[in-house]
C-alpha cells in the first residue's frame, strides 16, 4: 500500500513543485489578512490531490492497477494515503510559509502566528479530511467528468459550511471570554470571519480543550472509515 | 491434458450486449486465439478473466483456481497486454517499469534487460514517443518479465505493420515452447491465428460459434460452391452461412464429410480458411442460415 501512495510523488514531483512554486507566490497576497490566510491550505490540499487523481482517472490508470496482483481494498487505501499526506504536506509548506514571512517580510504580513494553534490546525485538518472524505468516493463513482467540477464543488460548499458554521457557533457564544467579533457579536459581525480561528480555538477552550478536540479527532476517524469503506464498495463494484 | 484456463457457462449482462454461455479451455502450452467480430465479446472475456469486470454467473478457472477467490496470485503469474496501454506517457520505459514492476514477486530485471535488448527499446525513452509496435514490444517485455504462465493479450497485433506481426508471432512461439506457458489472444485478424494458434475461439455476439484445434476446425469445416438449384434442396439446412452470385453460390459447412455425401459431384468443396468461416458467419450477405 506503501508503494502505491509513494508512487503519485514518484510520478507528478515535477507537477507538485510547479504547484509549490505557485502557491509560494501567491501566498502574500492574501497574507494581510491571517483567517483567510488559514484557509488557503484548503484549496492547495485539494488541488493537490486532483492532479494525480485526475490523470489517472482521464487515461484510463485504474485498469493499469487493477490488473496488478494488488487488491482493489489496497488501491483505495493508497490512494487516501497520498491524498492525505499530500494535502498535509501542503498546509504545512503554507503556514511555514506563512510563518517566514512574518517573521523576516513583517510590513507585508497579517499576524499569522495569532491564528495558529493546535486548535486552529486541528480545524483546518477537519476541513479538508472532509473535504478528501466526500471527494474521492464522489470521483469514485462519478468518473472525470467529476474530477474538476465535484473537487470546486465540494471545496467552495465546505468552506461556506464552515464559515457560516463557524459564524454561528461563534454569534451564540459571543460571550465566552476572549471572543473577538466586531461589532455586537450578531450573527452577520461573525460572518466578517475576524478572528474565526482564534475564537474557534477560544470557544473550544472555554467548553473543555480535552473534550473537544477528542469529538473532532473521533469525527474524523469515523468520516474517514465510512470514506473508504464507501470507495472501495464503489470501486469493488467498478466495471474497468 | 491439464488445462491452464478454463471457463465455464460464463455470462456477463450490458443494457446493449449479453455474453451467453460462453464455455472453454486452453491446456497448459498452447496458444488459443479468440477471434471474431468487433464487439463480439472478445474483450470482454479478457476482462472478466483480469476480474475487471464483473460476471452475471458461471465459473473461470485460472491454474486450477477460481479466478476471483484466488486473484492476486493468479494476477502475478499472469501477464496481460492491454489494446490500449495505459503505461504513463511522460514518464521512461525505465520509469513505467519501476511503477509496475514492484508488486511481482517474481520480477526478473535481468530478463526485462534481455528483452529490452532483444525489442531494442531505449529504457530512457518516454513511453509517448513510442511507435504502437514499440509500445506493443514494452507491453510484451512487462508481461514476460515476471515469469508469467499465462498470458493474455487483447488485439495485440491490430494497427502493426506485417513484418513486426510477423516478429510478433514468432515470439508467440518461442514463449510456449517450454511448455509450462500459454497464450490466449484475441484478434480479428485470422491470418495471425492461421500462422501460429493451436486451438481457436469464435466467438459472435456473445456466443462461442466454436471452440477447437485448429487444424480440426480447418479439416472440418469446408466451402461449399454450386448452382443455385441446390439451394432448393433439403440438404441446403447444412449451411451455416450461404453467399449468392449470379451463377451460383458459395456456401460454408461444418461438417464436410457430410457435405460430400449430400452433394456428391454437384458441387466443390474447399477447404477454408478463419477468415472465410468468419466471413461466412458474421458478415450479412453470408451470415444468413440457409
Amino acid at each position: 500500500m506503501l508503494k502505491l501512495s509513494i508512487k503519485d510523488i514518484r510520478i507528478y514531483w515535477f507537477t507538485y513543485v510547479v504547484n509549490f512554486l505557485f502557491w509560494t507566490i501567491m501566498a502574500p497576497a492574501a497574507i494581510q489578512n491571517p483567517d483567510i490566510y488559514m484557509m488557503l491550505p484548503i484549496g492547495f490540499g485539494l488541488l493537490i490531490i486532483i492532479i494525480p487523481l485526475g490523470n489517472d482517472i482521464r487515461d484510463g490508470r485504474d485498469i493499469l492497477y487493477a490488473s496488478l496482483p494488488i487488491k482493489r481494498r489496497s488501491i483505495i487505501a493508497a490512494r487516501y494515503l497520498s491524498s492525505f499526506f499530500l494535502a498535509a504536506a501542503a498546509s504545512i509548506w503554507l503556514i511555514i510559509l506563512g510563518l517566514a514571512i512574518e517573521r523576516f517580510l513583517p510590513g507585508l504580513s497579517g499576524k499569522i502566528s495569532d491564528s495558529l494553534s493546535f486548535e486552529s490546525i486541528l480545524i483546518l485538518a477537519f476541513i479538508i479530511t472532509l473535504i478528501i472524505c466526500i471527494y474521492l468516493p464522489f470521483v469514485l463513482k462519478f468518473g472525470f467528468g467529476a474530477v474538476i467540477s465535484g473537487g470546486i464543488a465540494i471545496t467552495a460548499l465546505a468552506i461556506a459550511g464552515f464559515w457560516l458554521g463557524s459564524s454561528c457557533l461563534i454569534s451564540l457564544n459571543k460571550g465566552v471570554p476572549g471572543i473577538e467579533t466586531g461589532g455586537n457579536g450578531s450573527l452577520l459581525d461573525s460572518l466578517s470571519g475576524i478572528g474565526i480561528f482564534r475564537n474557534l480555538s477560544k470557544i473550544m477552550e472555554y467548553y473543555g480543550r480535552g473534550i473537544s478536540i477528542f469529538i473532532i479527532i473521533l469525527v474524523m476517524i469515523i468520516a474517514i472509515i465510512i470514506s473508504i469503506s464507501i470507495s472501495i464498495k464503489i470501486f469493488r463494484g467498478k466495471e474497468l | 491434458m491439464e488445462n491452464i484456463l478454463e471457463i465455464n457457462s460464463l455470462r456477463k449482462e450490458y443494457d446493449n450486449f449479453t455474453l451467453n454461455d460462453v464455455s472453454f479451455k486452453l491446456p497448459y502450452g498452447y496458444i488459443m486465439g479468440l477471434i471474431g467480430p468487433n464487439g463480439a465479446g472478445k474483450t470482454t472475456i479478457i476482462k472478466l478473466i483480469m476480474n475487471l469486470i464483473r460476471k452475471k454467473s458461471g465459473d473461470i478457472k485460472v491454474f486450477g483456481t477460481d479466478n476471483i477467490e484466488n486473484e492476486i496470485d493468479i494476477k502475478s503469474r499472469i501477464g496481460f497486454v492491454y489494446d490500449i496501454p495505459p503505461f504513463y506517457d511522460h514518464l521512461t520505459l525505465n520509469q513505467n517499469k519501476a511503477i509496475t514492476a514492484q508488486f511481482y514477486r517474481e520480477w526478473d530485471q535481468d530478463l526485462f534487460l534481455r528483452y529490452v535488448n532483444d525489442f531494442d527499446l531505449d529504457i530512457k525513452a518516454k513511453f509517448k514517443t513510442l511507435s504502437r509496435g514499440m509500445k506493443m514490444k514494452f507491453q510484451l517485455a512487462m508481461a514476460l518479465s515476471h515469469n508469467a504462465e499465462l498470458i493474455l493479450l487483447d488485439e495485440p497485433t491490430s494497427g502493426l505493420d506485417p513484418v513486426f506481426r510477423r516478429e510478433l508471432l514468432d515470439l508467440f512461439s518461442g514463449i510456449i515452447q517450454d511448455e509450462k506457458k500459454s497464450i490466449l489472444f484475441s484478434t480479428h485478424i485470422t491470418s495471425d491465428l492461421e500462422r501460429i494458434a493451436d486451438f481457436v475461439t469464435f466467438i459472435k455476439e456473445g456466443q462461442i460459434v466454436f471452440t477447437d484445434e485448429k487444424d480440426s476446425v480447418l479439416e472440418s469445416w469446408g466451402v461449399v460452391k454450386g448452382g443455385k438449384e441446390l439451394l432448393e434442396k433439403e440438404e441446403a439446412s447444412m449451411f451455416k452461412g450461404i453467399k449468392k452470385h449470379e451463377y451460383g453460390f458459395e456456401a460454408l459447412v461444418s461438417d464436410v464429410s457430410q457435405a460430400r455425401k449430400s452433394f456428391s459431384t454437384s458441387v466443390t468443396i474447399e477447404k477454408p480458411t478463419l477468415e472465410d468461416i468468419m466471413f461466412f458467419m458474421t458478415s450479412k450477405n453470408g451470415g444468413e442460415d440457409a
